[in-house]
């Protein structure tokens, strides 16, 4: 019976404790979390993934270079792929970037354009969709960066991101980076 | 002291607020019917005959859509904007329909066939409702304009349709009687905002004035909790008109919902699998943020099928899709060619009378075409053998049960 009394004194010291912290305390604690928050977010969560299916797909061992994936759609209007298709078929700057390309072409304009990349990047085609069968956190657009087989970047990238972020971010030379 | 008691109500309020949430998903999830045996004294489903149909050239093994009308000709849409028809009893291609890309839009991908004369076909987005018929022609098409919505979606601007004709697991198709279309919509977001928990997901079009009369059926029980997020194809409602009523069912849901055709709630009945205790935990709202997270759920949850009702057999079916594991060797996620599958079948008042289990995914998913009296099945594409066959092949029957059968 004491014991236990003696324990919730003590948990209530604790917890009073916690109330009694001052500034420079509290700046500590936002400090440590911040730093655990930044640590954890360097590393890609479905980074064995991504590597067990560029590996059994793609034959990439070793991964160095900027590697963007993707989806093609049976859809018109969908926005997403023509801007990727618009952005790499136009552009023949962008340094060091494997595309990958998930899913079969659904007409001759986006035939056109596939081919176009081909002719200029480092193109894996991923006609069966076989992503979906790798826990590589793939939704819609993603890219990831690799230097000498370590990963150092990577980013989801929306719609509205493709013209702008990803555009800018391809066109800097990628040995420029010092991560 | 304050602060402390401060502290204890504010975690009072906390838990009990999860906890309400948490009980009444648990009420609604819970399957009353789980490891009941059945009584079946009525019918039996029994495999009667197995396809063999070549393909025309350029037509796929598996079709988008498809409908099977008067139990012989089955329509399948395939390329977004052709229509093949086989007669399923002379085993043979017949025709393949097909509509310029200019006149119907981005693609079909429902078909509905009322009669020869009047094929409903429908767009996903923007939607359009297209009358065609079995010789080609493109009679009529209701524009998206026509087909605006007055529904409340902050993600969409109020002068765009706002809304799709779902297309998920292949079959929201829709229903006409006396002139009166009704169709699963679907808010745009609706995945993804609570909001759409009070909208009605059924919209009834008037074909003769060609405008919306009214939208009914909001989602009910599991399908109605604030909260409550599930993979977006599992979102969606089925229903099926059978004479003057809708029965509406949800891919995680236990129950049937029935409704009159002015939108009226009749009744809810169980119409579950006693292989399923209860519906696993929703994802919440932030789990759609993590593309792989939402994918692995997909995966492993168990979920059922549409609703049919089989007019000359007198009996309801519903197929179940059994849970299955993450992973089908390691680092490598499932692909459902082991998934246990079974058709639940429910005599005319909902009773259950007959579960029959598919072994190793026999059943494929979205491969199952209702007749009159039993199903059309394809196996899931693990097993498929050749590139140049119809797949739907395995036709399965309701019969009286022999005094013999066991």
């Amino acid at each position: 019976m004491n014991l236990f009394k003696n324990s919730f004194i003590n948990l209530k010291k604790k917890i009073r404790m916690m109330f009694k912290l001052n500034i420079s305390n509290i700046k500590y604690t936002v400090l440590v979390i911040t730093f655990f928050l930044n640590s954890c977010n360097k590393k890609y969560k479905y980074e064995t993934g991504v590597r067990f299916f560029l590996k059994e797909e793609f034959k990439e061992d070793i991964l160095d270079g900027r590697y963007y994936f993707f989806l093609l759609e049976d859809c018109n209007s969908c926005q997403g792929d023509n801007l990727n298709l618009n952005l790499f078929a136009k552009n023949i700057n962008f340094q060091k970037v494997k595309i990958i390309i998930i899913g079969e072409v659904f007409n001759d304009e986006q035939a056109t354009k596939v081919m176009q990349i081909t002719e200029k990047y480092s193109v894996f085609r991923d006609l069966k969709s076989k992503i979906y069968s790798y826990e590589t956190g793939f939704g819609k657009s993603m890219l990831i960066d690799f230097k000498k087989d370590n990963l150092i970047h990577n980013k989801f990238i929306t719609d509205p991101l493709i013209d702008t972020y990803l555009k800018d971010y391809l066109n800097t030379d990628f040995k420029l980076y010092d991560f | 002291m304050s602060k402390t008691l401060l502290i204890i109500l504010s975690l009072m309020l906390f838990f009990s607020c999860e906890k309400f949430k948490k009980d009444d998903y648990n009420e609604l999830g819970i399957n009353p019917g789980y490891g009941k045996s059945i009584n079946n004294t009525g019918k039996n489903i029994t495999l009667k005959d197995s396809l063999s149909i070549k393909l025309p050239f350029s037509s796929p093994v598996q079709y988008l859509d498809s409908y099977i009308y008067n139990d012989s000709l089955f329509f399948g849409i395939h390329n977004s904007n052709k229509i093949d028809v086989f007669n399923l009893l002379s085993q043979k291609h017949i025709k393949t329909l097909e509509f310029n890309e200019y006149e119907i839009g981005e693609g079909i991908f429902n078909v509905y066939v009322k009669s020869l004369d009047s094929i409903y076909i429908t767009n996903y987005y923007p939607p359009k409702i297209h009358h065609i018929n079995y010789e080609n022609k493109l009679i009529n098409t209701i524009s998206p304009g026509t087909l605006q919505l007055d529904i409340n979606n902050e993600k969409v601007p109020k002068n765009v349709v706002n809304y799709r004709f779902p297309i998920s697991l292949s079959y929201q198709k829709p229903s006409v009687n006396n002139n009166l279309m009704y169709i699963a919509i679907e808010p745009i977001g609706a995945s993804k905002h609570s909001g759409f928990r009070e909208t009605q997901r059924i919209g009834v079009f008037d074909l003769n004035k060609s405008k919306w009369l009214k939208s009914i059926c909001k989602p009910e029980g599991i399908m109605s909790l604030e909260g409550v997020f599930f993979n977006h194809d599992l979102m969606n409602p089925f229903f099926v008109r059978v004479e003057q009523k809708l029965y509406v069912t949800y891919p995680m849901s236990h129950y049937v919902y029935i409704y009159s055709l002015d939108g009226d709630l009749i009744d809810k009945k169980l119409v579950s699998s006693s292989f399923i205790e209860e519906t696993p935990t929703s994802l919440n709202k932030n789990d759609f943020e993590d593309k792989q997270k939402a994918w692995n759920y997909r995966i492993q949850t168990p979920f059922y099928g549409p609703l049919f009702y089989h007019k000359k057999a007198g009996v309801f079916s519903r197929i179940f899709h059994q849970e299955q594991n993450l992973y089908k060797i390691k680092g490598i996620l499932n692909d459902g060619s082991k998934r246990k599958g079974y058709v639940l079948y429910f005599d005319k008042n909902l009773k259950k009378i007959g579960e029959y289990e598919f072994k190793d995914a026999k059943l494929g998913i979205g491969k199952v075409t209702p007749f009159d009296d039993g199903l059309l099945i394809g196996r899931s594409n693990f097993y498929w053998e050749n590139e140049d066959e119809f797949i739907q092949k395995f036709i399965y029957k309701f019969e009286k049960k022999n005094k013999n059968d066991v």
